[in-house]
């Protein structure tokens, strides 16, 4: 017997890591989180050089949008007058809604919404392979950051840490196609899932037939989930297909957090059954 | 003995490149190639023992913690393509970097449809094969290209550690 093993023992040694592998496949393949003690310990260990690695990448980064950048100012400051305009409009509308919403919430006497505790990371890497879309931040576990939790941008939702070391942590961003959030059209508060797709934008599926949606239209976190705060923008829909002939449509949805350019990000430390709504609904 | 530590050492030197320079080459060439494939191909043709399926499985559990989101979805990958150049090992030699990106190609695609296959089937999301497959052919592709440059690594690291 032991001479049958020590005879095979390099097709019984691959054949039982083969099995150890496609275990791990099978089990964690609806894991919405990751918790192995090697993966914690293989991000601690890569933090320190991955933030060097990252400052060196955003100084050439600099320089070479510096050379470029100029030619692109020209338009953008056209662009940006036109929208500071139309902002400055905006402004004045949600000052009024500002001012009779405080006005309803005291005639409600509704509870005043705590300040979300959130923890500011650095991104200091990005999805190894690509085909996926995740990345490292240089806050882990010592800093309060949890498997799970909802990560945000001033822009919007992020994503959520996938796995979490004690110095840095991996978050899967909502492109990935493994990642899914409970979310309403703001406008006409239909209710549906985005999922990331590949090539880096987001779908909004399971959204009613019947409901009307519209080019343009933002979508928001539901809160429904547990995990993102209420009323956070994800995306705006740039394309809608109701050719299918199920009882729902589907639309394209474009992130409104450019990730390509993404150097910081809040986690949320809060559990997320404390989390306040972000925006009141209407 | 010593040539195995060179390949370790080269390991280490690989997986910090593919953690931190190569996922900047994406916005720029379309696809981040797979450095990690190119030395497990290396690691099967060059140690086909039980050594060299530990080291790579190793390696793939380093590659999920920083790719994707589902736990040994490389480590399988790259056992697959650690086999089949093992199998390989009698009749490819690792001297030249020429016959390394031809069995590097073949292995980087029989990657990708594992890859494809196991989405397929359901397991670690739905994104459609085609995609996958696709981006998975020019992943290949990137890190065929770049096999000779793994192949200098190994030949600098063995150097520096004093290997005949």
């Amino acid at each position: 017997m032991f001479d049958f093993l020590r005879r095979n023992r390099f097709p019984l040694t691959l054949a039982a890591l083969l099995v150890v592998a496609g275990g791990l496949v099978v089990s964690r393949s609806g894991d919405r989180v990751r918790n192995d003690t090697l993966g914690r310990l293989f991000i601690d260990g890569m933090a320190p050089i991955m933030r060097v690695a990252t400052e060196l990448a955003h100084t050439v980064g600099g320089v070479w949008n510096g050379i470029t950048g100029v030619f692109r100012l020209r338009d953008q400051v056209r662009y940006l007058r036109r929208e500071l305009r139309e902002q400055k409009r905006e402004v004045a509308r949600l000052r009024e809604v500002q001012l009779e919403n405080e006005r309803l919430r005291e005639l409600l006497a509704f509870r005043p919404a705590v300040e979300t505790e959130v923890i500011t990371a650095r991104v200091i890497g990005a999805d190894a392979l690509g085909l996926s879309r995740s990345l490292a931040i240089d806050r882990g576990t010592l800093d309060g950051v949890r498997k799970g939790a909802a990560v945000l941008a001033p822009e919007g939702v992020v994503g959520r840490v996938l796995l979490a070391g004690r110095h840095a942590a991996r978050v899967l961003l909502i492109t990935d196609h493994n990642s899914g959030i409970d979310s309403i059209v703001q406008r006409t508060r239909a209710r549906g899932i985005v999922e990331g797709v590949l090539g880096g934008s987001c779908g909004l599926k399971f959204v009613k037939r019947t409901e009307r949606l519209e080019v343009g239209d933002l979508v928001v976190t539901s809160g429904m989930d547990g995990i993102f705060p209420k009323g956070l923008p994800i995306g705006r829909i740039v394309a809608i297909d109701k050719r299918g002939q199920g009882l729902f449509q589907y639309a394209t949805v474009e992130p409104t957090v450019d990730f390509a350019h993404l150097e910081e990000v809040l986690v949320v430390r809060a559990s997320p059954a404390r989390l306040p709504p972000a925006i009141p609904s209407p | 003995m010593t040539s195995a530590l060179a390949t370790a050492w080269t390991a280490v030197l690989v997986l910090l490149v593919q953690t931190t320079v190569l996922p900047y080459l994406r916005p720029l060439v379309g696809v981040t190639p797979n450095l990690v494939l190119v030395l497990a191909v290396y690691v099967g043709l060059r140690y086909p023992g039980a050594l060299g399926a530990l080291g790579v499985f190793v390696l793939g559990y380093f590659l999920d913690t920083f790719a994707g989101a589902t736990l040994g979805f490389q480590t399988l990958g790259l056992l697959l393509v650690f086999a089949v150049a093992s199998l390989a090992s009698s009749t490819v030699r690792t001297d030249s970097g020429g016959p390394l990106m031809v069995v590097v190609f073949g292995a980087g695609c029989l990657d990708a449809l594992a890859e494809a296959a196991l989405y397929r089937l359901g397991i670690g999301g739905s994104p459609p094969s085609l995609a996958v497959l696709r981006y998975g052919l020019g992943q290949a592709a990137g890190a065929a290209l770049l096999a000779p440059l793994v192949l200098r690594l190994v030949g600098w690291s063995e150097r520096m550690l004093g290997v005949e």
